[in-house]
């Protein structure tokens, strides 16, 4: 995940429901490939967002970061508020929501689930998700039809998230969802997986869930259209 | 825009896999159907059914797999799978084998319901 060129994301407040939250900003000259919005909370300390942001740039996204624990921890509704904030901001850039992806890290792999199932966006990701059980009752209700693309991310130890809550929610979401859906489970490591570690099993966690990650952004994220392509495109309406 | 509307796969069919004196306890074999299914006895001669294929890299677990207990051992990686599961338990498997029910009638016929 180390960048070449470290770009130092901009920082703002977005005023919203009489509320402050702190967005990072972080945008790329040219023609970037997509656009991607982070979404972190409490529990998911040690996560280095700039150096999330720096890498999804790599890989030619944008991308748009906030702590939606900030200020208080935030319910669903108002999470999902503070996202619809995030993009809109990305919306002023020309991104549709096919061109944006999800990344949502512990409360914000939460939020990242339920706004999945009810926008389309171009991806979604949750990483150590918290409140599995609720969304397998959910899912099991038929409440969670996904309408974006999910990878479910989760360490095989963490006590919040046992296997069999995990297993429940790959079946309810296969059974529920017409969407694709993915679960991946990494054994030996807590839900702070992704954080980089000298330790083997814990490093080829954090190595293969960040490979796991951008590859989910770029088989399913819509790309923006190049100069090149859009002309091609305005010829291809005139000859008809 | 909103998501074309898709087809659920709900449907679940019943079926014939084989007799039970076809498959040793202990051992496995892969069904080949579309997709293959491997199906396992164990050493108490309990059935149990998974999606065939290693979801680390693509192999035959019913054919090439290492049976031991409850645990298949996929021979290419090492990946190793608990059968009544499903749930990948090693490196560098991490997605979870599709289990299927199996069922055996009166006449040990074994069928897998999928």
């Amino acid at each position: 995940m180390d960048a070449a060129v470290r770009i130092e994301p901009k920082l703002t407040d977005l005023w919203l429901d009489g509320r402050t939250m702190r967005v990072a900003t972080l945008h790329l000259g040219g023609v970037p490939r997509g656009a991607v919005v982070l979404l972190r909370g409490a529990g998911a300390t040690g996560l280095d967002v700039f150096e999330a942001m720096n890498g999804l740039a790599e890989h030619g996204y944008e991308s748009v970061a906030a702590d939606l624990a900030a200020g208080g921890a935030p319910g669903d509704d108002d999470a999902l508020r503070s996202l619809e904030a995030l993009v809109e901001l990305l919306g002023r850039r020309g991104w549709t929501t096919e061109q944006i992806g999800l990344v949502g890290y512990g409360p914000g792999g939460r939020i990242a689930l339920l706004a999945a199932a009810t926008t389309t966006f171009g991806a979604a990701v949750s990483i150590d998700p918290d409140g599995v059980a609720d969304i397998v009752a959910r899912a099991a209700a038929g409440g969670l039809g996904m309408r974006t693309p999910w990878l479910g991310m989760f360490g095989r130890e963490e006590r919040a998230t046992p296997a069999r809550a995990v297993a429940e929610l790959g079946h309810a979401l296969s059974t529920s969802s017409p969407m694709y859906t993915q679960l991946v489970s990494y054994p030996g490591v807590t839900g702070h997986f992704y954080q980089e570690s000298g330790e083997a099993v814990a490093h080829a966690a954090a190595f293969d869930s960040w490979q796991r990650i951008v590859e989910w952004l770029n088989a399913r994220v819509v790309p923006r259209p190049t100069p090149l392509a859009e002309a091609w495109r305005l010829r291809q309406l005139m000859g008809q | 825009m909103a998501p074309a509307p898709l087809e659920k796969r709900n449907t679940m069919e019943r079926r014939f896999a084989c007799l039970v004196g076809d498959l040793e306890s202990g051992s496995s074999m892969t069904l080949e159907w579309e997709p293959p299914v491997a199906l396992y006895r164990n050493d108490a001669g309990e059935f149990y059914a998974t999606s065939d294929t290693c979801t680390h890299e693509h192999w035959s677990l019913g054919e090439d797999g290492d049976l031991e207990g409850n645990e298949v051992t996929c021979p290419l990686h090492l990946a190793r799978f608990d059968i009544r599961t499903g749930e990948a338990l090693c490196f560098p498997a991490t997605v979870a084998l599709r289990t299927m029910a199996v069922e055996v009638d009166e006449d040990e016929k074994v069928y897998v319901v999928c």
